[in-house]
């Protein structure tokens, strides 16, 4: 999903790049307690009933569900911000704040959109400039991300206005 | 805080060419692809044993192989078909369509959907290798019951290995299309909103992590009882064999469902695009396909109601078992609604999926006759059995399969499929698969015993009739494979849609879904729209 949060007139473009998260984080841990409670009262029973193999499992398959809701819901909560000043581009990365920052000069900044050697993969969004390139928007679909391409390019085009 | 992150232009390169492409893959089309082609080649192997049940079954007398063979050919038959056909072809289905149908870039756990489908071939060959090993293949049934499967030889291990290595397969790809349904939708893609397919992988999904645990701790305990001194299952030693068949079924049921709901959703997807009509009853097929799941863990001693129990329990396992007619029948009611006065055609994925209608409610009809207790103390262990249950694996999950290959193909190679050779394919295996099955009814009921090499000679008209139809039907998928190489190979250009009445997300892509196609003009949606 893609938030732009600055006016189309001014300089200053500020693109917000974040993969779409279709189930809150309360949500998935309502769901995850429901799921929970069902594998492990099976194995439990299992248990009881002199069949105590089962819950080893039921508790392994249990971790792995909660790791894989954990990470999903983790990736999910990634930001991209895209800022485009008058002289500079920065692409800061990170999750409650910027973990990572790449920087490149606005006139020599070019946006990429690269095709995949085969045409199942999705393609790759760049921004590259003397030799270095960063790419953004990993998490988008195919059309998202060719909607980006434009928006940056676009920007990128623009006239400087009064600063 | 901040650190560059940017990179040399010389990384390009990030997907892996020739066979590192397919072992290292983290897509889900690439994957997808992975799991449809085992299936089919599993498919084949599935099928030449059952071409051996019933060469030997052609005539009374053991002709071509020996007796502890034969049984290894029924055992190993169902667990390739079940757990090597059915489940990787569903995931498959799964794996292509269902970022597709919601959304999504791609399942939410790309690695670990790697890791699911790579097991499966390790499995596979520690599972098929057993046949050659000192005393030969797991001759005890695929349902593995003690105290008959305690006698397998070498064997034994390794089948319950591939057991443990399927069933983390199934529940790692269980969790990423769970994973996936919850967190990638595209907004606005609410849960009632979803495509019926999606609807009954959730839906499977669920059954699979609930069960799998048990199948795991059951197997294991098979193992520790025969390795280990334990008695879990052995009555000399205090346990008792028939709580593995319980705890099997408590499995093995639910299972049933694992294999014939994403059929169910195929089918519901190809029936309103031929009958160019919605789909009736959207709600009601989603209720009721959460009712059939689950019911379906109160039913499980229905597959045993012979092994004794109290006349409380029979009653109660028998009516349970008559309530899933009930959504089945919502669902069954549902398609025949849709098709009503719609304008159809009858292209080859509609022709699958009219069989599969009528010829899976046939097999829904044999399984209430089976849920009878009285009548099953009759059909138990027959023929009938095994009638019933391949018109409901074959000409349902099988047929509901093929139907949705023929459905998608055309999106996912770009290419449209030879539909005279199609419809070829399809008359021939409707009715040879007819021929094959429906006579094990009368079989069954003129008491003909299931899992036997020979058999009495007044069954020999109909076994060979039966064996007829299995080998022109074994004969008839060698079409199926031609086709579908033709079709990757080339064919007339696909169209986007494919299929005039086809509607959902995956129908608006390019055939086949190109994501680098620059030929049209790029639709922007969100961004521009914020411009």
């Amino acid at each position: 999903m893609i938030y732009q949060l600055a006016a189309a007139e001014s300089p200053l473009q500020t693109f917000v790049v974040r993969p779409n998260q279709s189930m809150s984080w309360q949500g998935l841990l309502f769901a995850f307690s429901g799921m929970a409670t069902v594998i492990i009262g099976i194995g439990v029973t299992c248990f009881a009933i002199g069949l105590p193999l089962v819950l080893p499992f039921s508790g392994a398959e249990l971790i792995v569900l909660g790791a894989a809701f954990y990470l999903t819901a983790r990736r999910g909560d990634v930001r991209e911000v895209i800022t485009i000043s008058a002289n500079g581009v920065a692409v800061e990365t990170g999750r409650r704040g910027p973990e990572t920052r790449a920087e490149f000069q606005r006139h020599w900044a070019r946006v990429v959109l690269e095709r995949p050697r085969h045409s199942w993969y999705p393609g790759r969004l760049l921004i590259r400039s003397h030799g270095r390139e960063i790419e953004v928007g990993r998490f988008l679909n195919e059309q998202e991300r060719r909607g980006l391409a434009l928006e940056l390019r676009a920007a990128l085009r623009r006239e400087e206005g009064p600063a | 805080m901040s650190q560059a992150v940017a990179h040399g232009h010389d990384d390009h390169s990030h997907l892996p060419a020739g066979w590192k492409r397919w072992l290292f893959t983290t897509n889900h089309k690439d994957i997808g692809t992975l799991y449809l082609s085992f299936a089919l080649i599993m498919f084949f192997i599935g099928g030449a044993m059952a071409m051996i049940i019933r060469l030997e079954l052609l005539e009374p007398g053991v002709q071509y192989v020996d007796p502890t063979f034969f049984n290894s050919m029924t055992t190993m038959h169902a667990l390739v078909m079940i757990f090597g056909v059915v489940m990787p072809g569903t995931v498959g289905f799964a794996n292509w369509l269902i970022p597709m149908m919601i959304g999504s870039p791609d399942m939410a756990l790309p690695r670990m959907n790697n890791w699911s489908f790579w097991i499966l071939p390790f499995a596979f060959t520690l599972l098929l290798g057993s046949l050659f090993l000192p005393g030969g293949g797991p001759a005890g049934g695929w349902t593995m019951y003690p105290p008959l499967m305690l006698q397998t030889g070498f064997a034994l291990p390794f089948v319950i290995f591939a057991v443990h290595f399927l069933g983390a397969s199934s529940i790692m790809g269980s969790i990423n299309i769970i994973a996936t349904i919850f967190n990638m939708r595209a907004p606005g893609m609410t849960f009632m909103r979803l495509p019926l397919f999606v609807w009954t992988w959730l839906i499977t999904s669920f059954l699979l992590i609930a069960t799998i645990p048990v199948l795991a701790g059951a197997v294991t305990m098979l193992l520790t009882d025969k390795y280990f001194g334990t008695s879990f299952f052995n009555a000399a030693g205090g346990g008792d064999p028939v709580l593995f068949q319980h705890v099997f079924w408590f499995f093995g049921h639910p299972e049933v469902y694992i294999l014939i709901l994403p059929s169910f959703g195929i089918v519901s997807q190809i029936l309103p695009t031929f009958s160019r009509k919605p789909l009736f009853g959207y709600e009601s097929m989603v209720y009721a396909t959460a009712s059939i799941a689950f019911l379906s863990f109160f039913v499980w001693a229905h597959h045993m109601f012979t092994v004794g129990m109290p006349l409380a329990g029979e009653l109660f396992f028998m009516y349970a078992t008559m309530s899933i007619a009930v959504p089945t029948g919502v669902k069954v009611f549902n398609w025949v609604a849709t098709m009503w006065r719609g304008s159809m055609t009858f292209e080859t994925p509609m022709l699958w999926a009219i069989s599969f209608v009528v010829l899976f409610t046939i097999g829904g009809f044999s399984g209430l006759m089976l849920g009878i207790t009285p009548a099953d103390f009759q059909y138990h262990d027959t023929y009938f059995v095994v009638a019933h249950f391949h018109y409901v694996l074959v000409t349902g999950a099988v047929f509901g399969m093929i139907g949705g290959v023929y459905y998608w193909l055309p999106k996912w190679t770009g290419h449209m499929y030879d539909e005279t050779l199609g419809k070829i394919h399809f008359w021939v295996s409707v009715i040879s698969v007819n021929l094959l099955f429906f006579p094990q009814h009368f079989l069954g009921l003129a008491g003909m015993p299931r899992r036997i090499p020979d058999y009495a000679v007044q069954f020999t008209e109909w076994n060979q009739i039966s064996s007829i139809g299995g080998f022109v039907f074994g004969a008839s998928q060698l079409i199926f494979l031609y086709l579908i190489i033709r079709c990757i190979r080339g064919g007339a250009k696909a169209t986007d849609q494919v299929w005039e009445g086809a509607h959902g997300l995956e129908w608006t892509l390019p055939s086949p879904p190109p994501y680098h196609s620059f030929t049209t003009p790029p639709q922007v949606t969100d961004a521009v729209a914020h411009s």
